[in-house]
């Protein structure tokens, strides 16, 4: 079963974000990822039935009843089918998040923010009463025009090499990330499962913030886009491929940072291929005449906001979280420096490469998600136990000649 | 159809007729190329004109001009915007100063009036524009002073001792950031890369008082932009691993601008090409000592020249590309041997993977003699160093683009059919060449009947005149009868036809009728047997833009397409039978003098494969010098070699693929001292020996006129592994 069933499965992850999904929820398909079937059916409860009649006997009192379950343990999720374990994660990560809009002094333009939901801890970010994970903005629509259309005009030039890979990238962009992991439905079942939750959780905040800010489609500013898809019914920024593509790079990467580490030393290039193929996806995008570049822009700086989020009370950290902000009126004609934005988030870059995102600097403390009790926890920390090979030992020193230089 | 026919004089008409076409029928926009050759007196006046123009804020009118050299007629022209190189205006200083003998050829870039301003002048008072006439190979070009080569050394043996070989390529989409063309993560081969699109936003750059064009990292002037390898090392170290970014920077990808860019895509034929010819893995330590000694000059067209099938603009690019390649590659050769890594100029191997259909096929087309011209300067350098110019046979052996009447056979016959396409977008032009002689004199008459009834010339072609199909104001088809001065001092009269696109491009523009437009020859006074060849122009669908052209070509009942039995396409001039021909197809620029033209065949059988066009030429080439691979097999097509992007592997096919095989061999060749001679002689012993392909022994009979002496099995050459050891981990 490829892991594009596999999450189709478990839930309606992404694609169209969701319009052609959330049938996991309503159905019970061997649900799991292991061909499981229920056990009865309505042919066989008949036979059940007659079945039990010669078999049953007099009747005999148990003994003993069977331990009470310890309250809300993690450890119980063992024991639940997946589409319940979907369900207990979704209330959780769903839980942590709430959004907000306020009006932007310095655009006019309405600035739309995803918080920390956590009450007890936050009051320490410059009056908000919530966290601020992370601020959009948006471009005017004067903007859109004369900065933003001529590039998706150029970028039709690749519509006919990229097809395949913009039509397989309408259901399923996972798929595209297992090629620098073995992800595969069985042997990483439990990595799939996080990042089809880490998505359940991420679209409905991109969607309140794409609802917010309302921006419009190419399709709408110019007759000769011609997008080779079906131009999505909902607003074009921030980019849902962006966000989900950003955000599984970022969580796949941290992962698997170990076994990384392991395979290349310090070089990150485990993470630099997972984030040049989240690039790649949010380009198509353009490409197929769908976004605008900035819309790829928000929805990177928003995916990999809510990657370091989920990743950090994941991983139970105790600090401090600072987020981000997306001044989408100040990005001009600028194409897709993903690179740029991906430095700057993680601090390796100057914070001028990438002047149109700022930091928040409003740090709030990090809800703690406890060990034992959380669903959400124990479902990383299965994940991460997929990702522990270690390196082979290592071998005696090749004496051929000398490489490049 | 309404319509009628109407006909003007072009005596003395200086450009091409499909460059007059475009020009002022399909009324193409922006500046061209225009040669034009001036006498001392009219030389003194655009440097004057110049001078007046551009110098005003760099320094005063140089003082060897007088008043007297002011001519409004110039001036004008001058200030409507013909613009001028650097390099091209100090040469003109320099003629200038001298004696006020002869004359001196020099380019202009102009625009559409200022064309119109110098055909006007042409022909009276020392002006000539040349962009028709091959240029005269011993004049040669002065050299630019982009790369000025130092003045020449005293005669040294040729070749150095290093085995070092300078690989040049003029092609279209070179990846030039990719791996394969790398010394190290850092480190590039190309020591000298021209863009010649310009760069700044599609403005042309000011020419005299604009960037300096002297000895710089990153030059910029009217033929396009130059870096060095210092430049585009320090955009390689700039953006590691990520050639896209090293192309943005170069200005070569911009989403913004609708300009075609190639190196957008996945699969670039320049970038496929160069790795045939000169791609190394730089990793491995034996293929980076080869690679340390193929130093790559790289010259990447215009887009608009690239797309513009009428053919009439590549003579001045190529021109332009030849002599910068020229003064690349002694500026490379002067520093090996002032390094003292070699004791002569470098011997240079040329790749241009391009070929059309329609020319003169006698050699004496422009783009031919500019080759030629370009290989015996080259040889000329002090210590004679080896030049060869590899090209591509063609793959137009099925396009039936080709046809020829022998008078008193097959001539006179019923007019012949040229089926135009419908869709096209884009003009097609037929060109009808009649053999060489020595007048001017008309020999024969052509008519053209557009299709379903349309009404037949009322007269037939007369020499030195325009005959056009006019519906109210509107040219639809015109007949240009001209007889055409070869070098040698003798004539060709020809008849080129240009016929408007069969469909608007989004521009509204008229239309010509699709369909089968009968072409009527008639002899007057052409001698039994001679012979009258017809060629259309190449006209098929440009990669990376939206498709336009639709290959236009000749219908005939008596052409055999397949074979009765097997029902496969026919691969073999042998067995044309009626005017359209398989056999003289060859591409016209692969007809020239000196050149190194490559068939292609097919690993698995060693058979031609069925597009490569065939010999012989109307010159005395029987056909290519040799052929190469250039299809794995019937069913695997192509070859591999790089994609664009470091790292990807792609398929390409067509005989521009076997000819940087020839030239890397070629190169081989020149690193251990051995000549094309001798290339040729190890093919012809390989073929007496038989060749062992994957299946077993290719069949012995070969034909000259598809695959020269034979087939190249590369590794005759195989440098000495520089040092032993296993590649790289890998």
């Amino acid at each position: 079963m490829p892991i594009s069933s596999y999450l189709a499965m478990l839930n309606g992850e992404n694609g169209e974000n969701g319009e052609n999904g959330e049938n996991g929820e309503n159905g019970e398909f061997g649900l799991g990822g292991r061909p499981v079937r229920r056990l009865v059916s309505p042919y066989t409860s008949g036979a059940l039935i007659s079945a039990r009649d010669g078999t049953v006997g007099p009747w005999q009192d148990p003994k003993n009843p069977p331990q009470e379950r310890e309250p809300d343990r993690a450890g119980a999720m063992e024991d639940w089918p997946a589409r319940v374990r979907a369900h207990v994660v979704d209330f959780d990560l769903g839980s942590t998040l709430r959004f907000s809009t306020d009006a932007d002094a310095a655009s006019a333009a309405p600035g739309v923010t995803i918080h920390d939901n956590n009450a007890q801890n936050n009051g320490n970010d410059n009056g908000s009463t919530f966290g601020k994970i992370v601020t959009l903005t948006r471009p005017t629509p004067h903007q859109f025009f004369t900065e933003q259309l001529a590039h998706v005009r150029g970028y039709a030039d690749l519509r006919r090499e990229r097809s395949a890979e913009i039509l397989a990238q309408l259901s399923d962009i996972t798929t595209f990330f297992g090629g620098a992991g073995y992800l595969h439905p069985e042997r990483a079942r439990w990595t799939i499962e996080l990042i089809g939750s880490l998505l359940r959780a991420v679209v409905p905040a991109e969607m309140r913030l794409k609802h917010a800010l309302g921006c419009r489609r190419p399709v709408e500013y110019c007759a000769q886009i011609n997008p080779m898809i079906q131009t999505p019914g909902h607003g074009t920024l921030p980019s849902g491929h962006a966000t989900e593509s950003f955000l599984i790079a970022y969580v796949f990467s941290e992962l698997a940072r170990g076994q990384e580490h392991a395979i290349y030393g310090g070089a990150r290039v485990w993470r630099d291929q997972l984030m040049r193929q989240a690039a790649r996806i949010a380009v198509n995008r353009v490409v197929a005449g769908v976004h605008f570049p900035v819309d790829n822009a928000a929805g990177e700086l928003l995916g990999l906001s809510l990657g370091k989020y989920f990743v950090s009370i994941c991983r139970g950290a105790t600090g401090q979280f600072d987020g981000w902000k997306f001044n989408a009126h100040t990005y001009g004609t600028r194409d897709f420096p993903w690179d740029k934005i991906l430095g700057v988030f993680e601090g390796q870059l100057d914070a001028s490469e990438a002047p149109f995102m700022e930091s928040l600097d409003a740090p709030f403390t990090l809800p703690v998600l406890d060990l034992d009790r959380s669903p959400v926890r124990w479902l990383w920390e299965k994940a991460q136990g997929e990702w522990m090979l270690p390196a082979a030992a290592t071998p005696e020193p090749d004496k051929s000649g000398t490489a490049e230089g | 159809m309404a319509g009628r026919w109407k006909s003007f004089d072009i005596t003395g008409l200086s450009e091409s007729p499909e460059a007059h076409w475009m020009r002022t029928v399909m009324a193409r926009p922006g500046p061209q190329w225009c040669s034009i050759r001036l006498s001392w007196t009219m030389a003194r006046r655009f440097a004057s004109a110049f001078s007046r123009r551009f110098m005003a804020e760099a320094s005063a009118e140089p003082d060897f001009l007088k008043e007297a050299d002011r001519v409004a007629e110039v001036d004008d022209l001058v200030e409507r915007g013909a613009l001028i190189t650097r390099s091209g205006y100090a040469a003109l200083c320099r003629f200038c100063r001298g004696s006020g003998a002869g004359s001196i050829e020099t380019d202009l870039l102009a625009r559409g009036e200022a064309i119109d301003g110098l055909c006007k002048m042409a022909g009276g008072d020392g002006l000539d524009v040349t962009d028709i006439g091959p240029p005269d190979p011993d004049q040669g070009t002065a050299p630019t002073q982009l790369l000025a080569p130092e003045p020449a050394q005293p005669a040294r043996a040729a070749g150095g001792g290093d085995g070092e070989v300078i690989v040049a390529i003029i092609d279209d989409g070179i990846g030039v950031a990719n791996h394969r063309f790398r010394l190290s993560g850092t480190e590039t081969r190309i020591e000298y890369f021209l863009d010649m699109n310009c760069q700044a936003g599609g403005s042309v750059p000011d020419a005299v008082t604009g960037a300096d064009t002297g000895v710089g990292e990153v030059a910029a002037d009217l033929n396009g932009t130059t870096w060095t390898k210092r430049a585009l090392d320090r955009l390689l170290a700039e953006h590691p691993e990520d050639d896209e970014a090293v192309y943005r920077a170069m200005g070569m990808i911009d989403p913004r601008s609708g300009r075609r860019q190639p190196l957008k895509h996945a699969v670039t034929h320049g970038t496929h090409v160069l790795d045939l010819a000169a791609g190394y893995d730089h990793r491995d330590p034996a293929e980076r000592e080869i690679a340390r000694r193929r130093p790559i000059i790289a010259v990447q067209l215009p887009s608009d020249i690239v797309v513009d099938r009428s053919d009439s603009r590549m003579p001045q690019a190529l021109k332009n590309a030849l002599q910068w390649i020229e003064d690349a590659a002694c500026t490379l050769s002067e520093r090996a041997m002032a390094e003292g890594r070699s004791d002569g100029y470098l011997p240079v191997v040329l790749n241009f993977s391009f070929g059309v259909f329609a020319g003169p096929h006698d050699g004496m087309g422009q783009v031919e003699q500019r080759i030629s011209a370009f290989i015996d300067r080259y040889r000329k350098l002090p210590g004679e160093p080896q030049c060869e110019v590899v090209l591509p046979a063609g793959n137009g052996l099925q396009a039936r683009a080709v046809a020829q009447f022998e008078v008193g056979t097959s001539l006179p016959a019923e007019p012949l059919v040229w089926r135009v396409q419908p869709d096209d977008k884009t003009s097609s032009f037929l060109q009808i060449w009649l053999p060489s002689k020595e007048d001017r004199t008309q020999q024969v008459r052509v008519s053209i009947k557009p299709p379903r009834n349309g009404p037949e010339s009322d007269a037939d072609s007369e020499l030195n005149r325009a005959l056009d199909w006019m519906i109210e104001n509107e040219t639809f088809v015109r007949l240009y009868h001209q007889s055409v001065a070869q070098p040698d001092g003798r004539f060709r009269e020809r008849i080129t036809i240009a016929m408007r696109p069969t469909e608007p491009d989004g521009d509204g523009i008229a239309t010509s009728p699709a369909g089968p437009w009968e072409v009527r020859i008639v002899n007057d006074s052409l001698e039994e047997k001679a012979t009258i060849d017809l060629r259309i122009q190449r006209d098929d669908p440009i990669a990376f833009e939206r498709p336009k052209g639709r290959q236009s070509y000749f219908d005939h009942p008596d052409y055999p397409m397949f074979d009765p039995v097997s029902g496969r396409l026919i691969n073999d001039g042998a067995r044309d039978a009626g005017p359209v021909r398989r056999r003289g197809t060859l591409s016209a620029y692969a007809t020239g003098r000196d050149t190194v033209v490559v068939g292609g065949y097919r690993r698995t059988d060693g058979e031609p494969v069925d597009y490569s066009s065939s010999g012989p030429a109307t010159s005395d080439r029987p056909g290519p010098n040799l052929s190469a691979v250039c299809e794995e097999g019937p069913t695997l097509r192509g070859v591999l070699a790089a994609g664009t992007r470091t790292g990807a592997s792609v398929v390409m096919n067509g005989t521009s693929v076997a000819a940087p095989v020839v030239a890397r061999e070629l190169a081989d060749a020149f690193a251990c001292g051995k000549t094309l001679g001798d290339l040729l002689d190890a093919v012809e012993k390989d073929e007496l020996k038989g060749i062992v392909g994957p299946h077993g022994v290719y069949r012995k009979e070969i034909s000259e006129e598809r695959q020269g002496v034979g087939r190249l099995v590369p590794g005759h050459f195989a440098p000495a592994p520089a040092s032993v050891g296993e590649p790289a981990d890998g």
